[in-house]
């Protein structure tokens, strides 16, 4: 997923910015709301990760401003505030999720994932494709009765296909999944990815869309 | 138990309990004047008529015994009329004579020669001469009215007052008689004209002062109900409109108090906001580092360290949690109600829990829409420490039992029966059960029964559940007012 992450405290924002990229996913963090917008404005996200207390302003008002908009980007809001109305008024601005500091860093994987599907209408976190079995919550695949590992970049590339499962994903997507502002992007990155899924999975879980993308089978 | 009465109540009974004390006073001056005057009236009205009786019958009588006299000396001598020397002094001796002779057979009784009219004789007297024979009498008069021993003036007997008066040569004697109870009677119409319009007039000024009070009082009663029905949420100013000047003086003083009341709990709360961010946030950070190194090579020994470091981190902000929920209960927040939805606190305060016990089973029975009038914050820290409390101290093979209904809120859960003693003191601040881990502040219970007492509801605990052998039941009453029905 390619995540917009809006935290100010930096020992807590690297921390989770590094654990988010651990699990296959592209983070843009910023500190201030008005880069996170100029941000949005540049790129489409999965997911934005919002803390409330920011230097320039309250992440609520940006959140209703962001939804006043039209903006339907799933939000999970981290904060200190721990109230139960502080929670209430965080739903009622438009987030998803909400997430009361200090947290695991897992349990935000999981929220991240369950966030996701819920965007994408799937519920479930374990996914039946032939012989493949995938547990997206406990980031498990076995094939044929055999674990696979996969590593966080081929995670990504298949986490996002799974999202979309059915859909075409363009490579431009995916690329976006996995690379954050600033980091490298190599030319054949993709096909690189899906060639070492396809190698471990089977050749038979990613089909290519000559010319538009990449689709993952309904099982 | 003293009766509280209305202002309105309390004014009229005082100004009319003190209107009567001030007329009955007067009454009892007035009457007592009356009494004198009327006695002094009566009195000088007996002599007088005492005197004029006694004049006119000694003139009647001396005019008659000259008649007498007349014929006899006619026979004799003739002589003027006047200056016989005793027609013009008149020995008693001859005077005694002449009535003697005129009545000795029988008093004159005035009416025998005269015919009056019936009437009730208020006056009543009796002439005698100096041998005690009665010469003439009123009609009514009869002896037993009269002391003939008494002396000459006024004198008493047990039903008349009477007046004595006798002739300068004490041949004639007149004794007049007015009955006591004419008198009383008389008094006591004065009195009855002095009570009859108090009577009257004391149950017509009680309703006007009332209904002029209660009138005047309405401003009054209006703020007071005003106030009254706010509780502690409502702190908007009340309204000052169509006050009088001494009572606007009042409302603006309540105005300034609740401003100040708003302004404190915004404060507080701020402040419990703010210092859950500065406390909370430099934990999350040194936890989500503390949890990034676990995804790296590390030794052994280093590993338990850091394990041990995230375990002190979470009791600490543990503590840290409790204590903010205890200076937000302290601050006051209960007092803040407005409706909310009890069942959605409930599922979001449940989700959380399950996430960090997920050992425990919760079974939720809340088979209807419940609108609590109250605070939501401390509803859910109510529901938060309850829960928290049956995970904590609760066997792991028995589920947690919360039942919520638009009267009350029941958490169950299965463990030892506690004593007496521990459940009176399971709501004492930093007092932890007998089965607590470290992990326990010993503050949750007396944070929700603070925060019961500002909710007006009734926290119990109950050891065994009641019809169970073993375990304990937090029971809440809501206060009657508190659910709303959508």
């Amino acid at each position: 997923m390619r995540i917009l992450f809006i935290e100010d405290t930096v020992p807590l924002a690297e921390a989770v910015r590094d654990h988010l990229v651990a699990d296959g996913h592209a983070v843009d963090w910023v500190v201030l709301l008005k880069d996170a917008s100029a941000a949005y404005a540049a790129q489409s996200y999965d997911l934005i990760l919002l803390d409330l207390h920011v230097p320039d302003g309250f992440g609520l008002d940006w959140l209703s401003a962001r939804r006043a908009e039209g903006v339907k980007t799933p939000v999970i809001i981290l904060t200190a505030r721990d109230q139960i109305s502080d929670r209430i008024r965080g739903l009622n601005a438009g987030a998803d999720d909400y997430l009361v500091k200090p947290f695991d860093l897992d349990e935000l994987l999981a929220r991240c994932h369950a966030v996701s599907r819920r965007r994408h209408g799937h519920l479930s976190v374990q996914w039946e494709i032939g012989d493949v079995l995938i547990d997206e919550g406990a980031h498990q695949v076995v094939v044929e009765g055999q674990a696979v590992d996969l590593t966080a970049r081929e995670w990504g590339v298949l986490s996002t296909l799974l999202q979309r499962r059915g859909q075409v994903v363009s490579k431009r997507v995916l690329e976006d999944a996995l690379y954050a502002f600033g980091e490298e992007v190599e030319s054949n990155a993709v096909e690189v990815y899906v060639s070492r899924l396809r190698k471990k999975l089977g050749h038979t879980l990613i089909r290519t869309q000559r010319g538009l993308g990449y689709q993952v089978a309904v099982s | 138990m003293r009766r509280a009465w209305s202002l309105a109540t309390a004014l009229t009974l005082s100004m009319v309990s003190g209107l009567m004390v001030l007329w009955l006073l007067a009454a009892v001056g007035a009457s007592v004047t009356v009494f004198f005057a009327l006695n002094a009236t009566f009195d000088s009205a007996l002599r007088e008529s005492a005197q004029q009786l006694l004049v006119l019958a000694v003139s009647d009588e001396r005019s008659d015994a000259s008649d007498d006299d007349s014929e006899e000396d006619s026979d004799h001598q003739p002589h003027r009329h006047g200056d016989h020397p005793d027609r013009k002094t008149g020995s008693a001796f001859d005077q005694d004579r002449r009535l003697s002779r005129l009545h000795f057979d029988s008093p004159r009784v005035v009416g025998d020669d005269v015919r009056f009219r019936p009437h009730r004789e208020r006056l009543v007297y009796l002439i005698e001469d100096r041998q005690g024979r009665v010469l003439l009498r009123s009609h009514t008069a009869h002896p037993r009215l009269f002391s003939m021993s008494a002396e000459d003036g006024f004198s008493r007997s047990t039903t008349s007052r009477l007046y004595t008066e006798s002739t300068a040569d004490g041949v004639f004697r007149i004794q007049v008689a007015e009955s006591l109870a004419r008198r009383r009677e008389a008094f006591l119409q004065a009195l009855a004209w002095f009570l009859a319009p108090l009577m009257v007039a004391l149950p017509l000024l009680g309703g006007l002062v009332f209904w002029v009070v209660r009138r005047r009082l309405r401003p009054l009663h209006a703020l007071a109900q005003e106030i009254a029905s706010r509780g502690g949420a409502h702190l908007q100013p009340v309204s000052g409109e169509q006050l009088s000047p001494d009572l606007n003086a009042v409302a603006e003083a309540v105005n300034a108090l609740l401003a100040r009341l708003s302004t404190e709990m915004a404060s507080e709360r701020a402040f419990s906001s703010a210092a859950a961010h500065e406390l909370r946030t430099p934990v999350a950070s040194q936890l989500a580092k503390i949890q990034r190194l676990y995804a790296t090579d590390l030794a052994p020994d280093v590993r338990l360290a850091l394990q041990q470091m995230e375990q002190s981190l979470k009791q600490w902000i543990r503590v840290i949690e409790k204590l903010l929920q205890l200076a937000r209960a302290e601050s006051g927040i209960g007092f803040h109600a407005t409706p909310m939805d009890a069942g959605l606190v409930l599922r979001m305060v449940v989700d959380e829990l399950r996430r960090e016990w997920p050992d425990h089973t919760l079974m939720i029975d809340q088979s209807e829409s419940v609108w609590l009038n109250a605070d939501v914050d401390s509803f859910g820290i109510v529901l938060r420490n309850l829960i928290e409390n049956a995970a904590r101290h609760g066997v792991l093979e028995t589920p947690i039992r919360v039942h919520l209904t638009a009267e009350a809120l029941t958490i169950e859960n299965d463990c030892p029966v506690l004593s007496p003693a521990e459940i009176d003191s399971m709501t004492d601040r930093f007092v932890r059960g007998p089965s607590s881990s470290d992990e326990g502040t010993g503050l949750g219970l007396s944070i929700v029964a603070a925060l019961c007492r500002q909710l007006g509801w009734t926290l119990a605990v109950h050891s065994p559940i009641p019809g169970a052998p073993g375990g304990v039941q937090a029971h809440i009453q809501f206060k009657a007012l508190s659910p709303l029905i959508e």
